[in-house]
């Protein structure tokens, strides 16, 4: 233990080191002249005593150095000395430092950006007041059970039980909860809006994807406080209370450009005028999953008048409740005391469900299980679905990061080499070898935090190209931070550390072990290749292999992007324009007259120059906005083998197979007759797969078929028509497809699509204008043509391949620099040898090839290391692959040969240095 | 240097150094002519070792330098005792004699 005392005394040299120095010489000076007089005392002579007295002593510099370890603490003293020469050292070679500053940056850069992701998405904590005090409730249920409920949400199989796991809970529990939970301090419930919610400011229409009605107390029981005005309160939340809004910050920023006067202005959402009271902190983006950013946020009272065409009841589970913990208490307490009051309550309500019901009866339900969890990080049922795919990132980038540091020490060793003299002088003098090595790894440490902080820049000019590959999901809504924060930092200076000692310690050691009589004779420089720098060898061997797992991976994304873009749909999906309208955000059309606007809207799109065909369905056929909507099918006389598996439903308006050419096998596509409220609920049209999988080989048309066969409802529904499958899911085989005829008493919301003779694009203006022109109040939403669609449905597989490819060839520029540095570095110790053979009569080619042959011998040492690598890493990648194995030899073949054509460049121009080499001249200097 | 003159055990110094302290204050000629004279010429003092022990003494708070001027009217940094010094060369006094009694003991046992 040093003592404070003690610690002041020894740091004095850092800030007073002339001071003391002075001192020191001073009083040696006095000893040795008291030595001197002493001598003369004795009867020497003064030059005799001078001589005498100062062979006593001892080195003078030698007896200050030691005192200087003595007197100050010497590691910081040394750390300083060895920062100031790092400094100097790095200036006198700006090349060198500013490549091996570039390597680590673009190495910490991307393994700073992938990290920042990982602690956005897994690792962050909601920004606000004790988020460790939140709780969230779950409940398990069985997934039978759940089908006979009425709920909305999201689900996620507990692993290992066959359970659901949900998050929403109908507004009777809530209440219950909020009255009975002596452990919480806050009970309150939050839940998106069910549709996107039209807004109008100022005479301006546009659609905000995600909104959410919460209870008053949302923002008081999180502990958020405003940016700007106020947030919701209870009393927000009372009936009759004036409607109101809080938007986002980033709402508030884009809509209103950050002006502080939006307080008080009037936003109509969907028909409700409501005063916007108040704007949420930056850094607070909800309590949603995660990117999912809601911008506008209601009270919940009001949410029947914002979606009056949302007409579930108020028992449907949908609410999402968290609370706060009062200091002390436990999640354990909380579900104890409010788990009997929670599976009663279900209880009551499956036993009123099952009186409404009529027909036979069906089996007890089972009651699910309340769970209290964490609610520190607000919903995070997603999470875990990026944990696949965030690996993989790490582990790419993590790979890019050794490339580097192999990179950097490789510059090391070279430049170790260069500064033999140097240091061999430095070990003469007396300096200890581990002296030296701390030195030298001084200097890697220094250049690892350079790149570090221009890593950490990289990552920050990177965001928004990484934000832009919509890393998480698709839809537009979806918003990230990145915010580099104290995770992020010390992720990145722990990295910065660690590699300063990986790629600095070998270079060291190796740039220290200095036979220094051998140095000094000057003969050192012997004729054969017989030293030959294997390390530096070795190191470029890993670096190949490395950046050909890279490239191999991103090889694999690539053929699996451009395989999953090819896959056959089963319809045209170029020159398709799809976009959607929300009839019911317009006005309270009655449900009718929906169906008649969507018919006028067919009318006037078809008269546009350009079009073909306009037709719509409720849901798009294929894409990011097409979700499953099963019906059960039951099928007279066939029984489903295994568990029962729903047919994917479609309701579609004329034209529908025109238009995406959808070819009909057999029987007729609807008429108009079909589409007669009388008649539209008794025939269908179904798939290939539909067909096969209930009839066999049976011709299906005229046959009859149930939707569901609980209750006496008759199959009295007449299959008029087979079509070719077409996809919804495009890495799976077609499913069974069923297509209704879109009711006349239909839905408010209709997917459209135009086929276009041209470009789709270009009908994008005249759409608009056109369904303007019908009714200027109908918002138009979503336009995008089939294949933009497939595109953003490709999201993550483009990241894949946009990310792999990226590293891919950092590595591979890498790994061409370490070889071209070490050729050119072998080349220049061989000259005396090279110019030996010249003379002995090789001519120029034979000196190519025996550079080139070496470099391809460690090219291929690198490609078997890459190949095996790549095969023992396909098994993490394989699920995200489709179409080819992630074994696939051509892929692997074609990336070895690349690399090796890359590799003869990088060799090419050592080698033809070698060859250039003029006998004499190299045998001269020698 | 001669064969006669012995080096310091290890460790030795630091207590040698507050025992010619312990009278009187002095600077560092004079404590390496003490030095020599208490151990009647055996022992060698090298000055590398001295002026870093006495740096060393001086951290830890047992000694103090000050300048001052010698005899001789020469300006020179004398050292003195401290309080927690003089505990010191109490405590090690102590332990060395522990010490050297325990290893003679051991030497004569033979």
């Amino acid at each position: 233990m040093i003592r404070l005392r003690e610690l002041l005394f020894r740091l004095q040299p850092l800030f007073r080191k002339r001071k003391i120095e002075a001192g020191l010489s001073e009083e040696i000076q006095a000893h040795l002249a008291m030595a001197i007089e002493a001598n003369v005392a004795v009867g020497m002579s003064p030059e005799e005593a001078r001589y005498a007295a100062l062979r006593e002593f001892g080195g003078v510099e030698q007896i200050k150095e030691r005192y200087r370890d003595e007197r100050g603490v010497a590691w910081i003293e040394h750390l300083v000395q060895d920062l100031r020469y790092a400094v100097r050292q790095l200036r006198k070679t700006p090349g060198f430092t500013a490549v091996v500053i570039l390597s680590l940056a673009l190495g910490i850069g991307a393994n700073t950006a992938i990290f920042s992701f990982i602690n956005d998405v897994l690792l962050r904590k909601l920004p606000v007041k004790n988020p460790n005090e939140l709780v969230l409730f779950n409940w398990l249920a069985e997934p039978e059970s759940m089908r006979q409920r009425s709920w909305s949400g999201r689900v996620v199989d507990e692993p290992g039980t066959g359970l659901w796991l949900g998050t929403t809970f109908s507004g009777p529990v809530f209440e219950q909860f909020r009255q009975h939970s002596p452990a919480l301090s806050d009970v309150f419930a939050f839940v998106q809006t069910v549709r996107p919610v039209k807004v109008t400011t100022g005479g301006q229409a546009e659609t905000v994807r995600l909104a959410q009605v919460v209870s008053g107390n949302y923002h008081a029981g999180l502990g958020v406080s405003a940016a700007l005005g106020r947030l919701l309160t209870p009393a927000d939340d009372q009936p009759g209370a004036a409607p109101v809004v809080v938007i986002s910050y980033g709402f508030w920023q884009r809509k209103f450009g950050g002006d502080p006067a939006v307080i008080g202005q009037v936003l109509t959402a969907n028909t409700v005028p409501c005063m916007i009271v108040g704007v949420t902190p930056r850094e607070f983006t909800g309590t949603g999953e995660v990117g999912e950013v809601p911008d506008l946020t209601f009270p919940m009272v009001k949410k029947l008048e914002l979606e009056p065409f949302d007409r579930s009841p108020t028992n449907t589970w949908r609410l999402n409740i968290m609370g706060r913990l009062k200091p002390g208490a436990t999640a354990g307490q909380v579900r104890a005391s409010l788990e009997g009051l929670y599976r009663e309550d279900v209880r009551q309500g499956d036993a009123a469900k099952m009186k409404e019901r009529r027909g036979p009866a069906i089996a007890p339900m089972d009651v699910p299980q309340l769970r209290v969890v964490s609610g520190a990080r607000g919903l995070s049922q997603t999470r875990k679905n990026y944990v696949p795919s965030l690996q993989i990132m790490m582990g790419l980038v993590a790979l890019v990061m050794i490339a580097a540091c192999a990179n950097v020490a490789n510059l090391l060793l070279a430049r170790g080499a260069a500064r033999r003299k140097e240091i061999g002088i430095r070990l003469a003098l007396g300096a200890s070898r581990g002296r030296l090595v701390r030195q030298l790894l001084t200097e890697s440490m220094l250049l690892a935090l350079l790149g570090a902080a221009a890593g950490v820049g990289l990552a920050w000019w990177a965001r928004d190209g990484l934000l832009a590959l919509r890393p998480i999901g698709p839809n537009s809504g979806l918003v990230f931070t990145l915010e580099l924060d104290g995770h992020v930092l010390a992720f990145t200076t722990a990295v910065a550390m660690l590699t300063g000692v990986a790629f600095g310690l070998l270079p060291a050691l190796r740039a220290t072990r200095i036979n220094l009589t051998e140095e000094f004779q000057g003969g050192t420089r012997n004729l054969g290749a017989g030293s030959r720098p294997a390390l530096a060898r070795s190191l470029v061997v890993l670096q190949v292999g490395l950046s050909l797992v890279l490239l191999i991976g991103a090889a694999l994304y690539v053929r699996t992007l451009r395989n999953l873009q090819e896959v056959d749909l089963g319809f045209n999906r170029a020159g398709v324009l799809l976009f959607r309208v929300d009839a019911s955000l317009a006005s309270d059309r009655k449900w009718r007259e929906i169906v008649q606007l969507h018919d006028r809207i067919v009318e006037r799109l078809s008269s546009i120059p350009g079009v073909k065909g306009v037709t719509y369905s409720y849901r798009p056929l294929i894409g990011v906005f097409t979700d499953f909507a099963g019906s059960l099918v039951w099928v007279p006389g066939y029984t489903v083998p295994g568990k029962e598996e729903m047919a994917q439903g479609h309701w579609i308006a004329p034209k529908f197979f025109d238009v995406f050419e959808i070819p009909l096998m057999l029987g007729r596509k609807f008429d108009a007759r079909d589409f007669d409220s009388a008649r539209s609920g008794s025939v269908a049209i179904v798939n290939e797969a539909f067909a096969r999988k209930y009839f066999g080989e049976e011709n299906p048309i005229g046959r009859l078929f149930g939707k569901n066969k609980i209750g006496a409802a008759p199959a009295g529904i007449e299959i008029v028509g087979v079509v070719r499958d077409t996809k919804w899911l495009v890495r799976e085989a077609p499913r069974p497809n069923v297509y209704w005829p879109y009711p006349s008493l239909g839905f408010p919301t209709a997917s459209f699509a135009v086929r276009a003779s041209g470009d789709p694009h270009a009908l994008t203006s005249a759409i608009r204008g056109a369904v303007r022109e019908i009714d200027p109040k109908l918002p138009l939403y979503d336009v995008r043509t089939q294949d933009e669609d497939m595109d953003r449905l490709f999201h993550q597989e483009r990241l894949f391949v946009a990310l792999s490819s990226f590293l891919g060839l950092l590595a591979l520029a890498l790994a061409s620099i370490g070889l071209y540095g070490l050729m050119s570095y072998t080349v220049h110790r061989r000259t005396g040898e090279i110019g030996l053979r010249m003379a002995l009569g090789a001519r120029s080619g034979r000196v190519i090839g025996m550079i080139v042959r070496e470099s391809l011998t460690l090219v291929c040492l690198g490609i078997v290391l890459g190949i095996a690598g790549a095969w023992a890493a396909s098994r993490l990648i394989a699920k995200m692959l489709f179409g080819l194995s992630a074994t696939d030899p051509v892929t692997y073949a074609g990336v070895a040969l690349l690399f090796t054509g890359v590799a003869l460049l990088a060799c090419l121009l050592p080698a033809r240095r070698a060859a250039k080499v003029d006998p004499m001249v190299a045998l001269r200097c020698e | 240097m001669t064969k006669e003159k012995s080096e310091l055990l290890q460790g030795t110094l630091d207590l040698l150094i507050l025992k010619a302290l312990q009278l009187e204050s002095m600077h560092g000629f004079g404590l390496a002519q003490k030095l020599r004279a208490m151990s009647k010429d055996v022992f060698q003092v090298e000055m590398g070792s001295l002026y870093p022990a006495l740096c060393r003494l001086e951290a830890q708070g047992w000694i103090k330098g000050e300048w001052g001027i010698s005899d001789a009217n020469r300006k020179a940094r004398y050292y003195s005792l401290t309080a927690a010094g003089r505990k010191q060369l109490q405590a090690e006094t102590a332990q060395w004699e522990l010490l050297s009694s325990t290893i003679n003991a051991m030497l004569k046992a033979t």
